[in-house]
């Protein structure tokens, strides 16, 4: 098993999730502020991961070219969340050798992307 | 009251910004709403109720007249104007020319209710007004809009026709500004009553800005008007605020429905009495309230505003002469136009 988000093998660093409310600032002459809430917004999901071999990477930039919604699974295979995928950074890793997907090229290049989900 | 704000549309889901425009200076009340999905079609019924989850109430009713689907954000926009856009779409034109509507002897109430019943609009209050138009000379209605006509029959008398916030016309003797109990003893009007408030004040408390002007772009000391024929009718004052023996004027022309000297003169002294005064005017962004309708007297407790502050019984109250209500996610407020 390992992370997945779509069915794309990915190798997690981090995780970050923003939660917002939607709060309205009003100002009156007389000082102090008026907060009036609207709702609130959908999570939005940062992922920071490992990806190895253009073809993963190639799947990734699809995704973000997709109106549909992807799964981000977890390393036991648990769903995550159900969301858009907004847009991904790529970097590619320099190195000459990589273990991380044994089932690919040992030449295969690593990259590090940057993937902002929205549920 | 809590600051949850609230606000629910006919057939709208996913909304996100509403506003409503009522003002004195047109009979028609705008909403426009932008959402996520609806069902609405051209024509359709609509409401809008909001506010604050715990105080809210309706501030709309009217009908759909635009749809625009914006692809790119994936929303809709939505135009509707209230029952009295029926008055304006509602065009009066005779089968052949021989054939005109033709009225005589009927008070300027009946006319235009009777007006308005042609375009649909069935639900109608008014104030009677003493003025019965062609006493002596039928008179046609033709070629017209019904909410043109109407207008004109409005400010001959100096009343004001409007459609409510339940979808009623309304023909009374409502000035465009605060009606004072000395006022009203001065003008000595028929059905001209004091204005009182509704109990709501702007202060510093609750208002974001505000600004306040005075001019005399609309003051006029002479009103001049021509009927049928050689009827005619004239009113002047000597103003505070012009020169000595100097007299802007305004003429009104009227013949077919004013056809003597006594209905002519009774329609230029109301008229002097409306415009023979100085434009007092109050804009300001205030936080949102539902019950805040264009047409009713609230009260004024800001700072610079109008000082000294008078010590009378109706100190520092002002006529809601436009309001708008526009609720977002950049909060609930209402932009008030008052008047003095």
């Amino acid at each position: 098993m390992g992370w997945t988000l779509g069915n794309t093998r990915i190798f997690v660093v981090d995780e970050t999730i923003d939660s917002k409310n939607i709060i309205a600032r009003l100002q009156p002459l007389a000082g102090g502020s008026v907060h009036q809430t609207f709702g609130y917004e959908n999570d939005i999901y940062k992922v920071n991961a490992y990806i190895v071999g253009s073809g993963d990477l190639s799947n990734l930039k699809n995704m973000a070219k997709s109106s549909s919604k992807y799964a981000l699974k977890d390393f036991d295979g648990n769903l995550v969340l159900s969301g858009y995928v907004n847009s991904i950074s790529t970097k590619v890793i320099p190195g000459i050798w990589q273990s991380l997907r044994l089932d690919l090229p040992s030449n295969a290049p690593v990259y590090v992307v940057e993937i902002l989900l929205y549920e | 009251m809590n600051n949850d704000l609230y606000v629910s549309v006919t057939n709208c889901s996913g909304i996100f910004n509403v506003n409503v425009v009522s003002s004195h200076n047109s009979p028609i009340s705008m909403a426009t709403i932008e959402c996520k999905s609806t069902s609405l079609e051209i024509g359709d019924s609509i409401t809008i109720d909001m506010g604050y989850t715990d105080s809210h109430g309706t501030i709309f009713t009217g009908y759909v007249k635009q749809i625009v689907r914006q692809v790119q954000s994936d929303t809709y926009g939505i135009s509707a104007y209230d029952v009295m856009v029926r008055s304006q779409d509602f065009f009066i034109a005779s089968s052949t020319p021989d054939s005109a509507l033709k009225y005589r002897n009927i008070t300027a109430e009946a006319l235009v209710g009777n007006l308005l019943s042609l375009a649909g609009i069935s639900s109608y209050t008014y104030d009677d007004t003493s003025f019965t138009f062609g006493v002596q000379n039928e008179f046609e209605v033709n070629l017209t809009a019904v909410a043109d006509y109407c207008r004109m029959v409005s400010d001959l008398l100096t009343w004001h026709l409007w459609g409510d916030r339940n979808g009623t016309a309304h023909f009374e003797n409502r000035k465009p500004y605060y009606v004072s109990q000395t006022m009203v003893d001065e003008y000595q009007q028929y059905n001209l009553s004091a204005d009182t408030s509704t109990g709501f004040e702007i202060n510093s408390r609750n208002t974001m800005s505000a600004t306040y002007s005075l001019d005399d772009k609309n003051l006029r000391n002479r009103v001049v008007v021509y009927g049928t024929g050689e009827a005619h009718g004239e009113a002047t004052i000597a103003s505070p605020y012009l020169p000595d023996g100097f007299y802007k004027t305004a003429l009104l022309a009227a013949a077919g429905l004013l056809d003597d000297n006594a209905i002519c003169q009774k329609t230029a002294e109301y008229n002097l009495n409306l415009l023979h005064k100085l434009t007092k005017k109050i804009q300001a962004t205030v936080i949102g309230n539902y019950t805040v309708e264009a047409r009713s007297v609230i009260e004024v407790d800001l700072p610079e505003i109008d000082q000294p502050k008078p010590t009378l019984p109706d100190k520092n109250l002002w006529y809601v002469f436009t309001v708008e209500h526009s609720i977002s996610s950049a909060g609930y407020v209402i932009n008030l136009e008052l008047t003095k």
